[in-house]
């Protein structure tokens, strides 16, 4: 008996964020473009509570478990295959994020991942990718794509269509500078503190990039898609234009009105009324140190990045590649830190050619794949700071810096491979090795061993070697390269140290050789 | 225009509604029984009037003494009729009040164990000393008042309720027709036994009616069905408004006094009490001969006979006028959702339903097949409390979420969703209606029902139901609009819209039928579109706080109103829009307490033949010439009469109807190519005839009467 599954899947995802908790439900055919059958929103309080007292309070959990077991009932009307629901801001900065996510399992079933900034990225990245459909092109411009959120405002800078740099800014429409709350609101005030406010945050961040360089704003959120449909009412695309000028003609409008006002008037919870100018605010200010003349306003939210992401799952076609934007984003590192492009780039490519041959013998995913290719990238880095000791520095510049894409645990991984990649092997003395997971433990010795092999293979810093073939037999490995190179005895040298670790965890011992002409 | 008279009272306008009820009783043309049961009508609405709508003004008032003189005269009016012309016309067909000096010994030997067998133990004289309480006397129940003495003089007065239990009007053995005494008739007659050792002195009745905390509900004003239950009646203490009395001079000034009323709050009733009871004569198995012929709503085959009711969703929306045509076409519906294996959930709003229900019985059996079941039930629904309670009850007992709707709003809008797995994905459908989840009221109210598989819409009906449930905060709907989140805003526009789209070449048109209108924003929006020169036809059954015709004000609207067999329930929208009609029907009428405190629902319909339908009947109510009222500038009804040919619209709804169904379904193959036919089916024009010549030129809307039926097309 065949029983073909259906293509057509039901899937409810729910965004737990800082003002309110949001679900959407859709149907997701890979033939066909997503169709959105529910869009639930209801205000929770998590931003004050946390960023008056740093948690959630019991009242505001059972208020955020009552509202999921609705939306829950709500998803059931229409038996979805799957539920995913994820947290952002409020939720991941509450010292109590842990306990809140345990309740919502233990009474609604809802398994609660909180997410972190740079996943947040990689979701945000993947909806407006799909919402520009090719017909914004990010290439040869300097993009700047923002979300001002209620407790936290995100950016990427993208150049040339690549991710050069993420960050997360503590201030949002919600989390005001405190000056901000003792002035009342008063809207001269608010300007400009708000505005002397966002140059400190661009000032601080100038050494990563500069944003007078960018040349294209994409503006995120619910307040700028508000912003957009007042402005271009009838607007059936999928992204709204706005023009700057327009921009700041009605932020102005709205700075007059009073929050009352505003949600009279276009039917707004007053809650989110009160947000709305100093959110507008905060995107004028940005724009204003940018050389757009005009702002993007994709009709697009995180939840469209996680159902799209779930498409692409299913359909197999990927619109924005995540993994090469994340090694986009870690060669903006590398040059930040000045490193050797070429050797990094070689490195890379080698370990990569070990890995895919070692697949049989290590038996991980191509996330790990991944992070062997972020470590090779960035593994010298930290001769930025000192040749001596260099992998130590390494890893600590990894983990203090945002790569696109990859989340805390991610990055931890990738800097302890970069910390083995040279000097002692992985020790149960090592308080960072030994503070990993079992699973992780075993995957960074292994993503390390194949990142000695690669690094000593290019010891030259010549990329004297950049391809080989691997022969495995019983007695151990050999990487055959081509005999055109006439001497690697640098490198083979090398490796008999650096391969040490390879030996031991592979259990197998591996050598190089010089391939005999072919007569 | 000066303030004062730029709108028409509400409680004036109301008391005119019940004139026009009144004059429904008065229509020699009616049936006697349906006479009565206007009659009868009057009463029950005016008793809720007072409880709710008097008790809730001061002396102090401007309208205050406005409001007793004119419900007084009205009173006067119902009662003077009665007796003058109906009471006569019951004689003449047997239906005979005896009264106590006509009885023979044979009826009294017969009455007399009729009191001491049944009656007298449900009765208890209470004494009235001068210092006892008054608050004892109950709501809306009929009392005798005698006054008493005996040798010590200690009583003056007692009291002694009529038993509401008890039949009021105690059938006599008779050979024909009806013979009947009063059950407070009865009482007076075997009185001495109540008070042995007193002598009577004297004898009389009275009624109190006491002021309630509750909001009028439109629902009720013309339906003589329901009206007020036990709980409404026990209600003690609340202070007297109004004090219905036949007594002695001396009794009158007892109770005055006692109860602490002025003068204008005391109603000297000469006629028969509470004509409310007496006219459950006309509900009464018998007398078909005095009644109307009973109207048999007419069954859609087209809906109730398709298996597969999806597949004709999903080829077009459907339409049922109801009560011409079934409401089974809603139980089928939701009987098929509550089968079918492919439903995965229904939701639904139920505001008043019948008792016992087929809808819950299908919702009870949707659970048992394993659907997930959403019942949002208004419990609030006045007068129907207790029996609501207890079906939800039910529902929850056999797994179905029960909710209670959106706190301090009551839920009013009445809307069905079911959703349903299909090959090619999700598929939505709902029915939303102008009228309640209830299959009696189904038979007399007129109401508009519609079913529908728009993805859009169904979109937003889903969404709505996450706002009425509370799960969710109102979103951005893009075809309904929703109260309290923005209809009257939706409205507003609406007729702004209007007026800014009219000009010399072409004026806006807005017609509207509702069952009342005192929103005052609403109103300046008209009078405002009005003076841009929006030709304004409007349907408004009960209250309405506008004042038509008036120069610089209001010169192009007018006002209709229709008081007939059926009640006028739906609520019906028109907008020209330049020639892009729109067409929306809704829960709600425009009166604030529709924006601004319940849950209400309107929608667009957007099938063009269904729009042509719809704005028909729209129209043919202003052809009405036997029951249409015309609402004159100077604030007074009038009744139009004409010449023409008699044109009585729900007959001929009725008639329609029948044709429709008379026509045998067809097969496909039976269907020829036509020959594309002219223009000459008979059109109807309805001409503002009740505004001067002049203007009839600039308002002239023509309809097709053929759009509504559709049983040529078929030919």
């Amino acid at each position: 008996l065949v029983q073909i599954d259906k293509p057509l899947k039901t899937i409810a995802v729910i965004d737990v964020g800082t003002t309110a908790i949001r679900m959407i439900i859709a149907e997701i055919d890979p033939q066909k473009e997503i169709r959105y059958l529910e869009n639930l929103s209801k205000p929770v309080r998590f931003g004050k509570d946390v960023f008056a007292s740093g948690r959630i309070s019991s009242e505001g959990i059972r208020e955020g478990i009552e509202i999921l077991k609705n939306f829950k009932e709500v998803a059931k009307g229409y038996a979805v295959d799957k539920i995913q629901a994820i947290a952002t801001s409020a939720v991941r900065e509450a010292v109590n994020r842990d306990h809140f996510s345990d309740q919502v399992f233990v009474r609604t079933g809802i398994d609660l991942e909180i997410l972190e900034g740079p996943e947040q990225h990689r979701l945000e990245l993947i909806a407006v990718e799909h919402a520009l459909q090719g017909k914004v092109s990010l290439a040869k411009k300097n993009c700047l794509i923002i979300e001002v959120g209620s407790g936290s405002t995100e950016l990427i800078i993208l150049d040339d269509g690549k991710v050069e740099m993420t960050r997360v800014l503590s201030i949002g429409s919600l989390r005001l500078p405190e000056k901000a709350i003792a002035a009342k609101m008063k809207a001269t005030e608010l300007k400009k503190l708000l505005k002397r406010h966002v140059l400190q945050v661009l000032d601080y961040a100038s050494n990563d990039f500069q944003i007078d360089k960018v040349d294209l704003m994409i503006a995120l959120g619910g307040d700028m898609r508000f912003l957009a449909q007042e402005i271009t009412p009838g607007n059936q695309d999928t992204f709204y234009k706005i023009d700057k000028k327009e921009f700041s003609a009605f932020i102005a409008k709205i700075g007059k009105k009073t929050p009352e006002d505003i949600a009279e008037q276009y039917g707004m919870q007053y809650d989110q009324a009160e947000m709305l100018y100093p959110a507008l605010l905060m995107y004028s200010d940005f724009l204003d140190q940018t050389k757009a003349e005009e702002i993007i306003v994709p009709r697009v939210s995180i939840r469209d990045g996680l159902l799209l992401e779930y498409e692409q799952m299913l359909s197999g076609y990927k619109r924005t590649d995540v993994a090469k934007q994340v090694l986009n984003s870690a060669k903006h590192l590398g040059v930040k830190y000045k490193y050797d492009k070429a050797n990094a780039a070689n490195v890379a490519s080698l370990a990569v050619q070990l890995f895919d041959a070692l697949t049989e013998d290590h038996g991980l995913d191509s996330k790990a794949r991944l992070l062997l290719e972020v470590s090779a990238l960035l593994h010298d880095i930290g001769s930025y700071v000192s040749p001596t000791s260099r992998h130590k520095h390494s890893s600590y510049l990894i983990q203090v810096s945002e790569i696109f894409g990859l989340r805390k645990a991610e990055k931890k991984l990738v800097a302890t491979v970069v910390r083995y990649h040279r000097g002692s092997d992985p020790k149960p003395t090592h308080v960072e090795y030994l503070s990993l997971p079992r699973a992780d433990r075993a995957m960074v010795s292994k993503l390390a061993a194949i990142l000695r092999v690669a690094v000593a293979l290019d010891e030259s810093g010549e990329q004297r070697i950049r391809q080989f073939t691997l022969e495995k037999s019983a007695r151990g490995y050999i990487i055959w390269v081509s005999s055109e190179l006439m001497d690697i005895s640098v490198e083979r040298t090398t490796l008999q140290t650096k391969g040490k670790l390879f030996g031991e965890v592979f259990c197998t011992p591996i050598d190089l050789k010089i391939e005999t002409p072919q007569t | 225009v000066e303030e004062l008279e730029k709108y028409i009272d509400r409680e004036l306008s109301w008391l005119d509604f019940n004139e026009r009820v009144l004059g429904e009783a008065l229509d020699e043309s009616n049936p006697l029984l349906e006479r009565l049961k206007f009659i009868g009508i009057v009463s029950s609405n005016l008793d809720e009037f007072f409880m709710v709508r008097v008790a809730g003004l001061r002396p102090s008032d401007l309208i205050y003494a406005k409001v007793y003189t004119k419900a007084f005269m009205l009173m006067n009016r119902q009662s003077r009729y009665f007796i003058d012309h109906l009471v006569e016309a019951l004689d003449d067909a047997d239906i005979v009040r005896v009264r106590p000096d006509e009885l023979n010994a044979a009826d009294l030997s017969f009455l007399e164990k009729v009191f001491k067998n049944d009656l007298m133990p449900l009765l208890t004289p209470i004494a009235v000393r001068d210092d006892s309480d008054l608050s004892l006397l109950i709501n809306l129940s009929l009392y005798q008042i005698y006054e008493i003495t005996n040798e010590k003089e200690e009583i003056k007065y007692a009291v002694v309720e009529v038993p509401k239990i008890y039949s009021r009007m105690i059938r006599m053995p008779s050979t024909r027709g009806r013979k009947f005494i009063l059950s407070e008739d009865l009482i007076s007659i075997f009185a001495e036994q109540l008070f042995t050792g007193y002598e009577i002195k004297t004898k009389g009745l009275l009624r109190v009616t006491r002021a309630m905390d509750l909001s009028v509900d439109e629902e009720n004003d013309q339906d003589f069905a329901k009206v007020v239950t036990e709980a409404l009646r026990t209600v003690r203490q609340n202070h007297v408004v109004r004090l219905e009395v036949a007594a002695s001079n001396s009794t009158i000034d007892f109770l005055k006094e006692k109860l602490d009323l002025t003068d204008e709050r005391i109603f000297r009733q000469t006629g028969w009490f509470d004509l409310q009871m007496i006219a459950s004569l006309a509900f009464e198995p018998g007398f078909a001969h005095l009644k109307r012929e009973s109207w048999n709503p007419q069954h859609v085959a087209e809906l109730e006979q398709r298996e597969d009711i999806w597949s004709l969703l999903k080829e077009k929306d459907m339409l049922i006028h109801q009560p011409y045509e079934s409401f089974d076409a809603f139980l089928h519906f939701l009987k098929q959702a509550s089968m079918d294996l492919d439903v995965l959930a229904i939701k639904m709003t139920l505001y008043r339903t019948a008792n016992p229900s087929a809808v819950v019985k299908y919702l009870e059996r949707a659970v048992e097949n394993g659907k997930r079941v959403t019942v949002l039930v208004e419990l609030k629904a006045r007068f129907d409390e207790k029996r609501n309670v207890e079906w939800a009850k039910r529902l929850v007992n056999s797994g179905a979420t029960v909710l209670y709707g959106v706190a301090k709003l009551k839920t009013h809008s009445k809307a069905c969703l079911v959703i349903r797995r299909e090959a090619d994905g999700i598929k939505r459908y709902v029915h939303l209606s102008t009228g309640n989840y209830n299959e009696k009221t189904a038979q007399i109210y007129s109401d508009l029902s519609f079913f529908s598989a728009r993805e859009d819409l169904t979109s937003d009906i889903a969404a709505f139901f996450n706002v009425v449930t509370g799960y969710s905060q109102p979103i951005d709907f893009s075809k309904i609009a929703i109260a309290p989140f923005g209809l009257r805003r939706k409205f507003e526009r609406l007729t702004m819209r209007e007026a800014m789209r009219s000009n010399k070449r072409e004026s806006g048109i807005i017609i509207a039928k509702m069952n009342s209108l005192v929103d005052q924003r609403m109103i300046d929006a008209l009078y405002k579109a009005s003076q841009a020169g929006v030709k304004i036809l409007l349907n408004v059954r009960g209250i309405c706080c506008l004042r038509p015709g008036v120069k610089g004000l209001s010169e192009n609207i007018e006002v209709v109103s229709v008081i007939d067999m059926f009640l006028e329930h739906s609520r019906i929208f028109y907008y020209y829009n330049g020639g892009e009609e729109d067409i929306y029907l809704s829960s709600a009428d425009w009166m604030p307490r529709n924006f601004d405190r319940r849950i209400e629902l309107m929608f667009p319909v957007e099938d063009l033949h269904l729009k042509k339908e719809i704005k028909s009947i729209l129209l043919l109510y202003f052809k009405d010439n036997q029951k249409l009222w015309v609402l004159n500038n100077d604030g007074r009804y009038e009744k139009k009469h004409s010449d023409e040919k008699p044109f009585h619209v729900q007959r001929y709804l009725c008639e329609i109807a029948a044709k429709k169904a008379s026509m045998k379904r067809i097969s496909p193959l039976d269907i020829k190519p036509k020959m594309p036919q002219k223009e000459t089916t008979k059109t109807l024009e309805v001409e503002a005839p009740f505004i001067s010549t002049e203007k009839k030129k600039q308002i002239k809307i023509v309809t097709n009467i053929e759009a509504l039926d559709n049983t040529k097309e078929s030919k």
